[in-house]
């Protein structure tokens, strides 16, 4: 039976050396957390001691426990949704972003499949009012790049679950400029 | 209530191997006592992620133990940690949370909730078992060999006595060897000491 994409993912992760996965579930990281909760806290499929999940009550606390993890010599990514990106800004500037911690930070794309259902690239346009207040989009997904790049942080979309370079290259690139990068999943994990 | 030199400096007698990891108005005091190499000052802002960042590197330690000086203002921003070090298991963490009562570093506002909030009992609730309450240097003197041994988590709220600390900023003009650099370069030379130091046995 072929493995799903989140186990294909959280064998990456291990194999990427990472060693904590820091976040929040949403509907679309839900697999992932499973993955790895159901190993006992490993990733399948990966000799070592595997990835280690830490569960935090809000994104911008999870993105200092990063921090904190790369501070004492571990290796954390972390993993919450666009919307906790957003309540995350002084947590990453301050702690992540300011340290030049390579952290790999991976961002569920809420409001992206919606957008483009419609015809509209969240990465576009401008933030106008008629735009927030639709009621048939989500405001999140058009503030989302706009937000990273306003904050300084590097991203890739990440669209084909079984391709998984924008994972690696952006784990590469943190490690190089000595940053935060963010992967953006515009994508469903099974 | 005790001053920050009658925390500070019985910390600084017992302390051995230990993080150190300071925010706010601690921050100078303890870095005009202490230079050790395993000190680290979160300070370049991020208020009320300095017990985050805390149990971050007690995560990624766990043989080494972790002494984080958290004020009660910043505490207040980010009480759901308490849970997160609980159910991590961080048996390495030894939180601290100094009662002022006030946002000393921008004039001694008061909290929320100032004189009338129960930390200890916060912390209880989240699930942590060893909790100190002190509110004089003698309590101090007689907790902390206990506090700084055994399995934690371990809370302890200290009743401080009011300070005049004012901002904090990180440059040469700093006295504290933790300030003059950027957070980055304090960054590298932690981890950098932390990978020399051996951790206790």
């Amino acid at each position: 039976m072929a493995r799903s994409s989140a186990r294909t993912l959280a064998a990456l992760l291990a194999e990427l050396g990472i060693t904590h996965l820091v976040g929040l579930p949403d509907n679309t990281s839900a697999p992932l957390f499973s993955a790895l909760s159901e190993k006992g806290e490993s990733a399948e499929g990966t000799d070592g001691p595997g990835v280690r999940l830490v569960i935090v009550t809000r994104e911008g606390e999870g993105i200092a426990l990063a921090a904190g993890l790369w501070l004492g010599g571990a290796s954390p990514a972390v993993i919450i949704q666009n919307t906790g990106l957003l309540e995350s800004g002084d947590g990453l500037r301050g702690t992540a972003s300011r340290m030049g911690a390579p952290l790999l930070m991976l961002i569920t794309c809420r409001g992206y499949g919606k957008a483009r259902s419609m015809g509209i690239d969240p990465a576009a346009g401008f933030l106008d009012r008629d735009l927030l207040v639709r009621p048939d989009l989500d405001s999140v997904a058009h503030m989302t790049e706009q937000t990273l790049r306003a904050w300084g942080i590097p991203f890739l979309r990440w669209s084909d679950p079984g391709d998984l370079e924008p994972v690696r290259r952006s784990l590469a690139l943190a490690v190089a400029e000595e940053r935060p990068v963010a992967v953006l999943m515009d994508l469903v994990l099974s | 209530m005790l001053t920050k030199e009658q925390l500070l400096l019985p910390l600084l007698r017992h302390r051995t191997h230990e993080v150190v990891i300071t925010c706010m108005s601690v921050t100078r005091p303890w870095g005009r006592l202490s230079s050790h190499e395993l000190d680290f000052a979160s300070a370049d802002s991020a208020m009320g992620h300095t017990a985050d960042l805390a149990l971050g590197v007690a995560l990624a330690q766990p043989r080494r133990k972790v002494i984080c000086l958290n004020g009660d203002g910043s505490m207040l921003m980010t009480l759901g940690t308490l849970v997160t070090a609980v159910e991590a298991r961080a048996t390495n963490l030894i939180l601290f949370v100094l009662e002022n009562g006030t946002y000393e570093i921008t004039g001694n506002q008061p909290i929320p909730g100032a004189g009338r909030v129960d930390f200890p009992g916060i912390a209880r609730a989240a699930g942590f078992s060893r909790i100190h309450a002190l509110s004089s240097p003698e309590d101090l003197e007689a907790a902390l060999p206990g506090i700084l041994s055994g399995v934690g988590p371990v809370f302890a709220s200290v009743r401080m006595e009011p300070g005049a600390e004012g901002p904090i900023s990180r440059s040469e003009r700093e006295e504290s060897r933790y300030l003059k650099t950027s957070l980055a370069h304090c960054s590298r030379e932690f981890r950098g000491a932390l990978a020399r130091l051996p951790a206790p046995a």
